[in-house]
């Protein structure tokens, strides 16, 4: 029991960052959680997706064909709970809090030292990045909690002959590739890394049995296979994502006055620089969370700046940690980086994440060098540096980052929908528009927010009208609106952002206005008068 | 050998930043001397006065030290406008603290945040491959693993004296701390069989024709 109560601590303290205020921070279900929140919802009513699509592999969603892990799991709340914020978010809160106990339990084994996993584990626990991941329903913290488990098992199993660790961590590494996109390469490569250092010569198990594991391993995943091969010709974003489907660098490799030398010279640029970004300290320490719009002036790190004297001294203390096992974590932490610098679009933290794991495990070495060296002296200044940069990471994370994320996260549909709810059968049409912000730039996706909140089947979603100018959706008509031939109609709620108010013509009277959190004004809902 | 590293050093772009500026090509070449007859024993009074010429040349480099003997203030972070604006404003918008602790934890001191940041970014692969091409590139990170640990009190200097520059660039940045790299990428290099130094140059000469 001693021995699990420190654990039982790490797991309160990163529940707590992970699960306070969880509906409203982030402050509004971004474009990529309500997709996934609302075909879990739909999958549980109906079997099938936004789209139709039965029992589906992976999610069409808005065309990027989302993976299905996150949605399933979601499936049984999304039967007992209401459709909210905090439901959606949860198996990411959960699952993230479940990581840093496995992630503490790897360097426990790695390191052969019981202080050294506790640590492991509050660095985790209090790392910015994988706070910010756990309290998002995204799909790339479930899949790297399915691989850090699965990491953890056959690691565990490689000393001694234990068949169901090597089997389980087999499934667990292959949900993980049914979470995220990322694990697609990096699973393999890291199953790859880890029969390298542990299974090249192991006497412990004979080659056919290990061969006919990954065989079944592979059955596993061949129906991921077959959908990923089905969606070749589609937008899905393992296939649009990838470098050389980046504009200019695709002209480049396109254009026929240019030698394939040269080529390969700037593809092989692009991935190098693409590495070096996501390596990039200034993007690991300084401004990789990228809360804030730019400027401002303390946008946090991925990790916490004060790490970064640790994680250089576990780079080259590595061994004295580690020790043989430091192959292991070296090998990570190479391989982590080079899925995601495969893929365009600047840097990534989300298919960037399970990168976390290596730089924690490095940073722990850091910090048990540091203290063996420097004993207490060490220990209390850590601790004060911890409780500084959580406090600043904090005070922006609760405080400042709703304020300035409103548009970011599409934030108002929510508020729209409360509205609705109660005033729902007063109306015989809600015209929204799906536009939003400031000028109208962006397009939203209320075809999902507003049933979501408003709870209406799922039919009504696969099975919407499709319009001249938009569709409809029960009594929704989603559109852009264009005031100047609006036929305006009794009985008719209309919907717009600030950017679309109607004109003095249309003689719409305000019923009611959302303002964005930093107090900017957001939609308007208007009546005939 | 000696042929292979005096190619080595006219190749590397980062040693063809100084021409321009005849005393400070001179004064880093005596650095360079200095560190390789005497970096290895230098005690520490040694060790801080080579950081204080690597910091003053550092920001003279960075024009942040004009040739006029005055500091250009519109060169230094603080003195950016968008981020003074930014911070008052977030100090503005923590009204949930103490006014006198609202000022503690939005006070002037963040910029050494900005300062880390700037710094933190010449630590950039791509921007060290630019300076160094790949052979530098390689020997300097083997380099680093054998390197005294002192040392690194240079690198850090250099790195932040350059960050206080609103807008570093990566090669004037490095410029004051070439005689250090080259040492590491001597080392380096030292630790690599000679095949792989020829490739690496072979690399590197294709990586530098390729770029332009």
């Amino acid at each position: 029991m001693r021995k699990w109560l420190p654990w039982l601590l790490i797991i309160l303290l990163g529940l707590s960052w992970r699960i306070y205020r969880l509906d409203r921070v982030p402050v509004h279900l971004s474009n990529d959680e309500i997709s996934i929140a609302w075909d879990a919802y739909s999958v549980a009513r109906s079997g099938k997706d936004e789209h139709g699509h039965l029992w589906p592999i992976s999610f069409q969603s808005h065309s990027t064909y989302k993976a299905p892990l996150y949605a399933y799991i979601l499936v049984p709340l999304t039967l007992i709970a209401p459709n909210n914020e905090y439901i959606a978010r949860l198996p990411s809160a959960i699952l993230g809090t479940a990581t840093i106990l496995i992630m503490g339990l790897i360097i426990w084994e790695l390191s052969s030292s019981y202080l050294t996993g506790l640590i492991g584990g509050v660095i985790l626990a209090l790392t910015p990045w994988h706070i910010f991941t756990s309290r998002m329903a995204l799909e790339s913290n479930i899949a790297l909690f399915f691989l850090l488990l699965g990491m953890w098992m056959i690691i565990k199993a490689r000393g001694v002959r234990r068949w169901w660790l090597l089997l389980g961590g087999l499934i667990s590494m292959a949900l993980s590739m049914y979470g995220y996109h990322t694990e697609w390469l990096l699973t393999p490569m890291i199953m790859g890394l880890i029969w390298w250092v542990y299974y090249r010569n192991s006497k412990i198990y004979r080659k056919e049995h290990l061969v006919l594991l990954v065989i079944l391993w592979g059955v596993s995943i061949s129906p991921l296979v077959g959908d990923a091969i089905r969606n070749l010709k589609t937008g899905a974003r393992a296939n649009s994502e990838v470098i050389w489907k980046e504009i200019h660098l695709e002209a480049t490799l396109r254009d026929p006055k240019i030698s394939g030398a040269k080529k390969m010279f700037v593809l092989g640029r692009s991935i190098l620089s693409n590495y070096g970004d996501y390596i990039n300290p200034d993007y690991l320490f300084v401004s990789g969370l990228r809360m804030f719009p730019e400027p401002y002036i303390t946008q946090p790190g991925l990790l916490m700046l004060m790490w970064l004297p640790f994680l250089v001294v576990g780079l080259f203390g590595m061994k004295t940690v580690y020790g043989k096992n430091s192959q292991l974590i070296l090998g990570w932490l190479l391989v982590s980086p080079i899925v995601p610098a495969l893929t365009q679009g600047g840097t990534n933290l989300v298919r960037y994440l399970p990168m976390v794991l290596p730089l924690t495990a490095l940073i722990t070495g850091g910090v048990v060098i540091i203290w063996r060296r420097y004993k207490e002296k060490a220990g209390w200044i850590t601790a004060l540096g911890l409780v500084v940069s959580s406090g600043y990471f904090g005070i922006n994370y609760f405080f400042h980052f709703p304020i300035h994320s409103g548009i970011n996260f599409q934030y108002g549909y929510r508020q729209i929908a409360n509205y609705l709810k109660i005033n729902y059968n007063q109306y015989e049409k809600i015209v929204v528009e799906v536009r939003f912000g400031e000028t109208n730039r962006f397009v939203g996706v209320p075809h999902l927010y507003l049933p979501y909140y408003l709870g209406l089947p799922p039919e009504a979603v696969y099975d919407r009208q499709k319009l001249t100018d938009g569709e409809q959706i029960d009594k929704l008509v989603l559109k852009q609106i264009n005031w100047h031939l609006e036929e305006i109609k009794k009985g008719v709620l209309y919907v717009v952002p600030m950017g679309n108010k109607p004109l003095e013509e249309n003689g719409l009277e305000l019923v009611k206005d959302i303002q964005y959190p930093d107090a900017e004004p957001g939609y308007f809902i208007y009546r005939l008068k | 050998m000696v042929i292979l590293k005096a190619i080595l050093l006219l190749c590397l772009p980062l040693f063809w930043y100084g021409r321009y500026d005849v005393r400070l090509w001179m004064a880093t070449t005596i650095l360079w001397l200095i560190l390789k007859r005497w970096g290895e024993s230098m005690k520490l009074s040694g060790i801080v006065l080579v950081a204080v010429v690597i910091c003053l040349g550092s920001l003279r480099v960075n024009s942040i030290w004009t040739s006029k003997n005055s500091i250009d203030r519109e060169r230094l972070v603080w003195n950016s406008e968008v981020f003074e604006r930014q911070r008052v404003l977030q100090t503005k918008e923590t009204m949930y603290l103490p006014y006198r602790l609202r000022d503690v934890v939005w006070g002037k001191s963040l910029y050494i945040y900005r300062i880390a940041g700037n710094s933190l970014r010449l630590v950039n692969v791509t921007e060290l491959l630019d300076i160094l091409w790949p052979v530098g590139f390689a020997g300097v990170v083997i380099g680093l693993g054998v390197m005294p640990r002192r040392w690194g009190l240079w690198l850090a200097v250099g790195l932040l004296a350059s960050g206080m520059n609103k807008y570093p660039d990566k090669f004037y940045s490095w410029y004051m701390l070439w005689p250090v790299l080259y040492i590491l990428i001597e080392r380096g290099l030292k630790k690599l069989s000679k095949t792989t130094v020829v490739v690496l140059l072979i690399l590197s000469s294709t990586w530098g024709v390729l770029s332009k």
